[in-house]
């Protein structure tokens, strides 16, 4: 079954403008269920201009979007967060810093409903199973619901963020280069963690890296990015034999340069 | 002891316009200036309403419905014609000061005679302790409700808007949706706070909402300033506790005799001076807090 499918989709920046830009030009691109695909690209590639139109973030210049064979182009991003849930770069963004990490779960628990005056926003019959799915972290927060979210570091908070866009499950989950804000060995631990995730909940999920041996390691299909379109897309398959020096050659093929900054994070 | 009871009353009225302030300008991170017209707007609708022979409880009702409906108006033109906003807030404070002076048909009408006001008819309620413990009981049913709504799923989903307006949107939450609630809770806080003022001082004044923003400001960064970091509901209290000790020092002031037309200025200035204070010597505050907690203690 589709889950996400993007059918000629066109993002121009500065339309009729001298410096106009395709940031997508055309761009194609359907995910089976269960899927979870990495995606790479230089500055400028038009990752994050993807997973922005996708989540409702940016309204498409042309094309269509649609989620489970339901056009949603033209939906916000709260009414398509029914479906999507997404894990940003900055670890502050996807929390409430002033919010207790009860209340920001609860938040996360009721994604997709409508808010009703009548019904309590952080209910006790929750409580348990907000404990349980933070334990799951293996960050010791299980016991700390009640502290304020601006009280846990980066990697802490990420963590959180990954647990609450998938406590109540997405039909698409979206990771928006969602470790790179972190140290290497929290990194690992919330990639490791990600995967783990995905796995048992047998998500589908579109994560943009930096990190190409994430990109390899990780997922069943890598796409590459460069100018807007899609030049490279490897199968499950394709991908096993891949090394990060392949990678990088397949990279200054299409490129016609070399990395600059990101070869500084390849290991 | 008699002017620091009468400044009470008064100042529990403040109160309930600076909780009012303080949703959208903290809990919603906004800076919204629409108080400067919904104060005069509850004040007149109250009025006009009493004037011509209305029970005054439904006209106080009415008067807070009318600063509801002026928040609705800023807050759709924030969210919808995305106008920003601190203009927006210019924009229906200037539309209200027509509207006001249409409600009540003159620049004030005055309660001289035999009217009926929320103050004077029930007999138990016309002194100066009924009057207190009225307003004392309205201001803890306010605060209650607030409280309670803020841990509702939209009170919370609200909270969050304030905070991450980003990770709201995320997780589905229609966020103009819970500014414009919040903008309309904000507002009728206001204008029942005007409304209530007119009642106790007699009359209502077209230009009686100037200097509003200025003092609930006054008597927010006051609270904020003693007590650091406080969960809604005690700071709510804590502003309560701003807007009275503001008061007692305005009527100190007037007391040592000093000319009423330079009120507005003397509000100014201590807001500059309470916005200054924190900055420039964290000392003084620690100072103003065990001064304050003196207060307490022999009150």
């Amino acid at each position: 079954m589709t889950v996400l499918r993007i059918e000629h989709l066109n993002q121009i920046f500065g339309r009729n403008t001298p410096t106009e830009t395709y940031a997508l030009r055309d761009l194609n691109l359907a995910l089976e269920q269960g899927d979870f695909v990495t995606v790479i690209g230089g500055n400028g590639a038009g990752k994050s201009t993807l997973l922005n139109s996708v989540a409702g973030f940016l309204p498409v210049s042309s094309g269509k979007i649609s989620l489970d064979g339901q056009d949603v182009t033209t939906q916000n991003v709260a009414q398509r967060a029914k479906m999507i849930s997404r894990v940003f770069q900055d670890p502050r963004s996807g929390t409430a810093s002033h919010l207790t990490i009860e209340e920001n779960l609860a938040l996360a628990l009721q994604r997709g409903t409508t808010r009703r005056f009548w019904r309590m926003g952080v209910r006790k019959q929750d409580h348990e199973k907000l404990e349980t799915s933070l334990a799951q972290l293996h960050l010791g927060l299980e016991n700390r619901l009640k502290d304020e979210m601006g009280l846990l570091s980066g990697g802490q908070r990420q963590a959180i963020t990954l647990l609450m866009a998938t406590l109540e499950t997405p039909r698409l989950l979206l990771l928006d280069e969602h470790t790179a804000a972190l140290d290497p060995k929290t990194s690992a631990t919330v990639m490791s963690l990600t995967s783990r995730i995905v796995e048992r909940n047998h998500l589908t999920a579109l994560m943009v890296t930096h990190n190409m041996q994430d990109a390899i390691r990780y997922g069943n299909r890598l796409l590459m990015l460069s100018h807007g379109k899609i030049v490279l897309d490897l199968d499950q398959e394709a991908k096993q034999h891949l090394t990060v020096p392949d990678l990088m050659a397949r990279f200054k093929e299409t490129q016609g340069t070399t990395l600059s900054d990101d070869s500084l994070l390849l290991s | 002891m008699m002017i620091m009871l009468t400044n009470v009353a008064q100042g529990l009225l403040w109160a309930i316009m600076a909780i009012g302030v303080y949703l959208t300008f903290r809990v919603l991170n906004i800076a919204d200036m629409t108080a400067e017209g919904s104060f005069p707007l509850g004040a007149a609708i109250s009025a006009r309403l009493i004037v011509s022979g209305s029970n005054p409880i439904v006209a106080t009702l009415a008067g807070a419905a009318g600063g509801a409906l002026a928040g609705v108006i800023s807050g759709w033109l924030n969210t919808k014609l995305k106008i920003p906003d601190l203009l927006t807030g210019i924009l229906t404070m200037t539309g209200l000061y027509s509207v006001n002076l249409l409600i009540m048909k003159a620049a004030n009408i005055s309660f001289l005679g035999h009217v009926k006001t929320v103050f004077n008819s029930v007999s138990a309620m016309s002194s100066l302790g009924g009057t207190i413990i009225f307003s004392s009981g309205l201001v803890l049913v306010l605060i209650t409700s607030l409280v309670l709504f803020f841990r509702t799923e939209v009170g919370l989903a609200a909270r969050a808007v304030g905070d991450n307006p980003l990770m709201s949107a995320a997780n589905g939450i229609n966020t103009d949706r819970m500014k414009i609630i919040v903008y309309m809770i904000s507002n009728s806080f206001i204008a029942l706070s005007g409304s209530l003022m007119a009642q106790t001082n007699g009359y209502a004044d077209v230009s009686m909402g100037i200097g509003t923003l200025v003092i609930a400001l006054s008597a927010i960064i006051m609270a904020e300033m003693v007590f650091h970091k406080s969960s809604l509901g005690k700071r709510f209290l804590t502003i309560v506790g701003g807007a009275i000790v503001y008061r007692w020092l305005i009527a100190g002031v007037l007391e040592l005799g000093v000319d009423p037309n330079l009120l507005r200025l003397f509000y100014a200035v201590m807001l500059v001076l309470f916005l200054s204070i924190p900055r420039l010597d964290r000392r003084l505050a620690r100072f103003f807090r065990s001064w304050f907690k003196k207060e307490e203690v022999s009150k």
